[in-house]
């Protein structure tokens, strides 16, 4: 089995904002880490979370399952949720389930 | 027609991704184009893996006249994803349930898919004209 590529970085952004930047594959398997880093920020009170996904080439249900359980994590603590500079393949997914809103 | 049979466990997800992907290659399809497709194939074979009890699945795949025919069979639980309701993407992100989803999806990227149950086989077959159809450029 050969793993697709999946890279994730953070940067803090103040006491209460954190931003990723993510790459390659949010697919049945990636999403599993992508979810784990999303639910990880949510605890230590990060609740304004940006996802950069300018270079995401695959997104599947299981990465939008992750997108929107973190959304409504992140509202229900009265914060954000934001994903930026989404790539075509990943603007053509979240439009096609109506999340739009989520993008900036 | 070609063919390749996997364990329907998740860590077959790959090899069925490179073999769908491989032929659309061929094809000359693009990057965007083919992650349509390919996005299809995980959201079903996930499906197979996750509800079927199936030791294996079979996928076919064949291009002809433009057209991109995709049957996957399992011989596990008799099971349409088809007759599963669709998720309602009018409500707010933060009303939204997470189920149906990917099946969801299927619909919307491929320009038909439709289910049988035959000689105890599950066979869901996926089509997409690759010119002009729904989605063509994307």
């Amino acid at each position: 089995m050969n793993d697709k590529p999946f890279a994730i970085t953070e940067e803090e952004r103040g006491e209460k904002g954190i931003y990723f930047d993510v790459s390659g594959y949010i697919d049945a398997f990636n999403s599993t880490e992508f979810g784990k880093k999303m639910k990880k920020a949510l605890e230590s009170g990060k609740i304004y979370i940006t996802v950069n996904m300018s270079s995401v080439r695959f997104l599947s249900s299981a990465g939008i399952r992750v997108i929107l359980n973190t959304f409504k994590l992140a509202k229900e603590n009265n914060g954000l949720f934001k994903i930026e500079s989404p790539s075509d393949n990943v603007a053509n997914v979240i439009g096609m389930v109506n999340l739009s809103e989520m993008m900036s | 027609m070609k063919q390749i049979t996997v364990p329907a466990h998740i860590d077959g997800l790959y090899t069925v991704l490179e073999f769908i992907d491989g032929l659309l290659k061929e094809a000359g399809m693009d990057e965007s184009s083919r992650s349509n497709i390919t996005v299809s194939a995980e959201e079903v074979f996930v499906n197979i893996v996750s509800y079927s009890g199936s030791g294996e699945a079979e996928i076919r795949a064949e291009i002809a006249d433009n057209k991109l025919t995709l049957e996957f069979r399992d011989t596990g639980t008799p099971y349409n994803p088809l007759a599963q309701k669709d998720p309602d993407i009018s409500l707010p992100a933060e009303e939204r349930g997470i189920g149906g989803l990917g099946i969801y999806m299927v619909k919307n990227m491929m320009d038909s898919v439709s289910y049988k149950y035959e000689d105890k086989t599950n066979i869901l077959t996926l089509e997409k004209n690759l010119n002009g159809g729904k989605n063509a450029n994307k």
